[in-house]
């Protein structure tokens, strides 16, 4: 590869060698899915804004989901085929609620993206299945990929992560590690355009340092910790 | 010339006399302090993340030619497109032209330091482009038609009361001083900005060679906008900002949003690689990465190298006591701060190097820069480079005489002695008001003592019996 900026950077650079400092301490050390783990992440959720709600099964999770969303009077709800896919019973719970649910592919035509961009920032909540939660910070950690929407926890005034306990990680260091000697970090790169780690709801202290919520992204972010493996 | 200069000295005049600056200034940045103070005790080992993250700036700095080759390529193999942008022209040159192949009437744009160094708005306003900032705090500076005065707060000279003005006239807001219903107001107005806009620009807090990943950094949302609802993205980013994997990133993001915000993590924290997939249900369809250059590889393989390995996380302003003092503005640069002061002449034209003057060398930014930057170090490089070529001629022999006497003992304590009657004889009961020539300028702000007697020199000598 060449080019002056490049060629220019390799006249000067030193090469020189930098001793690498040893790796500090994780920032939680605690197996993924541990009593530890999960308190830690309770912990992080209360500290940032984190709604969270514990549920024994599947089952009880996706009830507790339409309780919230009728509670806050939502009709219309957006969420991606990945999520679908993770809670099957998810979809027909909400229609048998009387809910819109919007989901589906962007159109890559301009005018129909334009319309159904439109549509979708309609949805008064969106929900979404996660990759892995942090416990030292509290993160939802979301992905684009094959059905995985970005729009969901990011058009809406409310977001709803569903987290298994087992998705549960101390931090992002222990992720990390484990998808890179499973191979899972390479194939999230190959297959998705996004991955987020979404740490409370989108704030602003650009007024007077004063803290305000849900300035563009959502202002609620609402997380079920479901003990049942999926 | 002098140092500084009658415009930079205005600045600064402006900054102290400025009340509504100064009273911005007394509440918001101590708070800053507090949080990142706050933020770092919670972090296990923090020290050694610390060195952990100056050696990995460190090691991506001296082998950065390996690295870029590797973040470009990755980008493209995964669909993006890469141009390299010797000079900031060139960078504008080719968003303008992309914007205007694509048909863009309007973008929008999330925080980046890079398009304001470049002065990417002007150009894209010059082509008729619309541009429109997203950021809260860079849509208010936009609105004022000002410049930002913080790396992270850019708005953080201004008043809820002038802010609620600038939303009453520009967006028809009811008259308020509520803050939420002030970003209510600007939430309203933006959300149709990123549905219409055809193109959107973000800067880039790092970029992971290894796959090619973009790494961004926000809390308010609007980055997460302008990279997944236009068609098409734009990411600008300084040559200096890649790092070689992920694992090095992570380590990065446990200091940067602390160091920034006090937050351990951002609201959002996304690593965007290459535009929409095939099977994916949204996203950008095209994606952009202008890697600018503009001055910064003049100063790989210099004493000055170590500026590069900034992450602008801004909390070297907050610590800066001459920051605190006279705001942002007062630099008349993108970069202020500490940080600026060095950075600002190494791009571009070069021109700020009076900047370094600047600071009190307190070291109070070295000590709170989470990669550790010797900050002092690199002002005091600058002010001899700069000093080198500014100097009067008097100044510089005056320089060499007293170099002479400093290593000549004898020389020195004839020379001392002369210095002391001579002080003994201008002053006046016990002070020395007005200087005589170079002098005046220092004695203009400040008292200086007139010599005690005995001198040390005598007192010690006979203290020790005699001889030196």
């Amino acid at each position: 590869m060449n080019h002056p900026v490049l060629e220019a950077v390799r006249r000067r650079v030193t090469r020189r060698a930098v001793p690498l400092e040893p790796a500090p301490a994780l920032p939680l050390d605690a197996p993924p899915g541990s009593e530890v783990a999960v308190q830690r992440l309770w912990a992080s959720w209360t500290g940032i804004g984190v709604q969270g709600v514990r549920c024994a099964t599947e089952a009880e999770a996706i009830r507790e989901v339409v309780a919230r969303l009728r509670e806050r009077k939502i009709r219309h709800v957006l969420t991606d085929a990945r999520t679908a896919r993770s809670y099957p019973g998810l979809i027909p719970a909400l229609e048998d609620a009387g809910l819109t649910v919007m989901g589906g592919n962007l159109p890559r035509e301009e005018g129909p993206r334009y319309l159904g961009l439109g549509r979708w920032a309609m949805a008064e909540a969106g929900i979404t299945d996660v990759v892995a939660a942090f416990a030292d910070t509290g993160t939802l950690w979301v992905a684009g990929g094959t059905g995985g929407m970005r729009c969901a926890s990011l058009l809406p005034p409310v977001h709803i992560a569903l987290v298994r306990r087992a998705q549960v990680f101390p931090c992002l260091a222990t992720w990390l590690a484990e998808a890179r000697a499973s191979g899972a970090l390479m194939e999230w790169v190959e297959e998705s355009s996004a991955m987020i780690a979404i740490t409370g709801p989108s704030r602003t202290s650009d007024i007077e340092k004063t803290l305000t919520l849900g300035v563009h992204g959502p202002k609620e972010v609402i997380a079920f910790l479901i003990e049942e493996a999926g | 010339m002098s140092i500084p200069s009658p415009a930079f000295r205005s600045r600064i005049r402006e900054g102290l006399e400025n009340a509504t600056l100064q009273e911005a200034l007394q509440r918001a940045v101590p708070s800053f302090l507090v949080s990142r103070s706050k933020a770092f005790e919670d972090l296990p080992d923090a020290e050694a993340v610390r060195d952990r993250a100056r050696a990995i700036r460190a090691h991506t700095i001296a082998h950065l030619d390996r690295y870029l080759e590797q973040f470009a390529r990755e980008v493209e193999r995964r669909g993006g497109k890469v141009f390299w942008a010797a000079t900031a022209r060139e960078a504008c040159d080719y968003i303008v032209n992309l914007a205007r192949s694509r048909g863009v009437a309007m973008v929008a744009k999330s925080k980046s330091m890079v398009s304001e160094e470049i002065g990417l708005n002007h150009a894209m306003e010059a082509a008729g482009i619309r541009v429109v900032e997203t950021d809260l705090g860079e849509f208010i500076i936009q609105l004022a038609g000002e410049r930002p005065s913080h790396i992270i707060t850019p708005a953080i000279h201004k008043r809820r009361e002038d802010i609620s003005k600038l939303f009453q006239k520009h967006l028809g807001m009811p008259p308020t001083d509520e803050i939420p219903e002030m970003t209510a107001a600007a939430r309203r107005a933006l959300r149709q900005v990123f549905l219409d806009a055809r193109m959107g620009i973000s800067g880039v807090n790092f970029g992971i060679a290894e796959t090619g990943t973009l790494v961004l950094v926000t809390n308010e949302g609007n980055g997460r906008m302008v990279t997944t609802l236009p068609p098409i993205h734009v990411a600008l980013m300084g040559i200096e900002r890649v790092v070689p994997t992920w694992e090095d990133a992570e380590i990065l993001l446990r200091v940067l949003a602390r160091s920034a915000t006090g937050q351990a993590l951002t609201a959002y924290t996304s690593f965007l690689t290459g535009p929409r997939r095939r099977e994916e249900p949204d996203g950008p369809e095209e994606l952009h990465v202008v890697l600018v250059d503009n001055g910064r590889s003049r100063w790989l393989g210099t004493p000055l190298e170590e500026a590069l390995y900034c992450i602008r996380c801004g909390a070297c302003l907050n610590a800066c006591p001459v920051y605190r003092a006279i705001g942002g503005h007062a630099y008349g640069s993108v970069y202020p701060g500490p940080i600026g002061s060095i950075v600002t002449p190494m791009l571009g034209d070069g021109n700020g190097a009076e900047l370094a003057y600047a600071s009190s060398l307190c070291g109070a930014c070295q000590e709170i820069c989470p990669v550790r930057i010797p900050i002092p170090d690199l002002l005091v490089r600058w002010r001899q480079m700069r000093a080198g070529s500014l100097l009067p001629v008097w100044e510089r022999i005056g320089l060499q005489l007293y170099a002479h006497a400093a290593r000549h003992p004898s020389l020195w304590a004839r020379a001392g002695r002369w210095a002391m009657g001579l002080l003994r004889r201008l002053g006046r009961e016990g002070w020395l008001r007005r200087g005589v020539g170079p002098l005046r300028a220092w004695t203009a702000v400040r008292d200086f003592p007139v010599p005690q007697r005995p001198a040390f020199r005598d007192w010690w000598t006979s203290r020790r019996g005699g001889g030196e």
